[in-house]
């Protein structure tokens, strides 16, 4: 594993790595296939509907080659998105250390937000489980709060196993002694 | 009223002038090509500079620069035949 991009202090290790479920990303994998095809659909409906409209659109050239062009083209634009959607879904990850939770938030690609979150200052973790297809594939909403002034939440929707990540975040919060479910000194 | 009154007129014919000028399809293709070559830099570094799991970034790199070169080899094979 490569956390360099993390700054680890020393002694520190990745407990856990907290992603979204894969079905996000298919989710978009199957928008682009059908993308991908819509060009074909259109043409073979045009053909059946239309029969003379082909005919009648003058080139200068080979027709057919001009029309594998524009596809290669498209099909690469959707090829690019694709990853550029995939870099997205997949550095947008929190990081459960020993010490804390390093959280970062992939936007877009020119927009990323890195946080940190000691266990001594989370005040509650929440996760929601809602429906059949999230209950059936054990992914659900992660929700995290500062107990700090400026009281923070930091959420992820979609996350893989979230029952596991909060007993993880639980089990080392208890670890460091200082649990937040614990009254706050002047309360 | 019969049916016959309901027949399509043809389609009138259609020209696309630009289209037929091969220096244009060309530029086009070395636009798509420049933004391509940015596009994959900018995500190249994404991975390389914030990727945890080397296997995935190897794997996402290879992927997506063999199928990219594959499609611009197709590209411009039809440009080619044009």
């Amino acid at each position: 594993m490569l956390y360099k991009a993390l700054h680890l202090e020393d002694g520190e290790d990745v407990i856990i790595e907290v992603r979204k479920h894969w079905i996000v990303f298919i989710g978009y994998v199957m928008a682009v296939i059908f993308t991908a095809f819509l060009p074909l659909v259109v043409f073979v409906l045009s053909k059946v509907f239309f029969p003379d409209l082909f005919v009648n659109i003058k080139v200068g050239g080979n027709k057919e080659a001009l029309v594998l062009f524009f596809y290669a083209l498209w099909i690469l634009f959707l090829w690019i998105s694709l990853f550029i959607e995939w870099t997205k879904y997949y550095l947008d990850v929190w990081y459960v250390t020993e010490k804390r939770i390093i959280i970062v938030d992939q936007k877009n690609i020119f927009h990323r937000e890195v946080s940190n979150v000691r266990f001594e200052k989370i005040q509650d973790v929440t996760l929601e489980v809602q429906g059949f297809i999230s209950t059936l594939l054990r992914f659900g909403n992660v929700r995290v709060q500062t107990a700090s002034e400026n009281s923070q939440e930091f959420f992820m929707n979609a996350v893989r196993h979230p029952e596991i990540v909060r007993k993880v975040i639980f089990s080392h919060q208890n670890k460091t002694g200082n649990s937040s479910h614990e009254p706050l000194a002047g309360v | 009223m019969t049916s016959s009154q309901f027949t399509i007129p043809a389609l009138p014919k259609i020209s696309v002038p630009f289209l037929e000028n091969l220096p244009v399809l060309f530029i086009i293709f070395v636009a798509f090509f420049t933004v391509y070559i940015i596009v994959s830099v900018i995500l190249i570094y994404h991975w390389t500079q914030y990727g945890t799991h080397k296997g995935t970034m190897i794997f996402a790199e290879t992927a997506f620069i063999l199928v990219s070169a594959g499609l611009f080899t197709v590209a411009f094979l039809a440009l080619s035949y044009y």
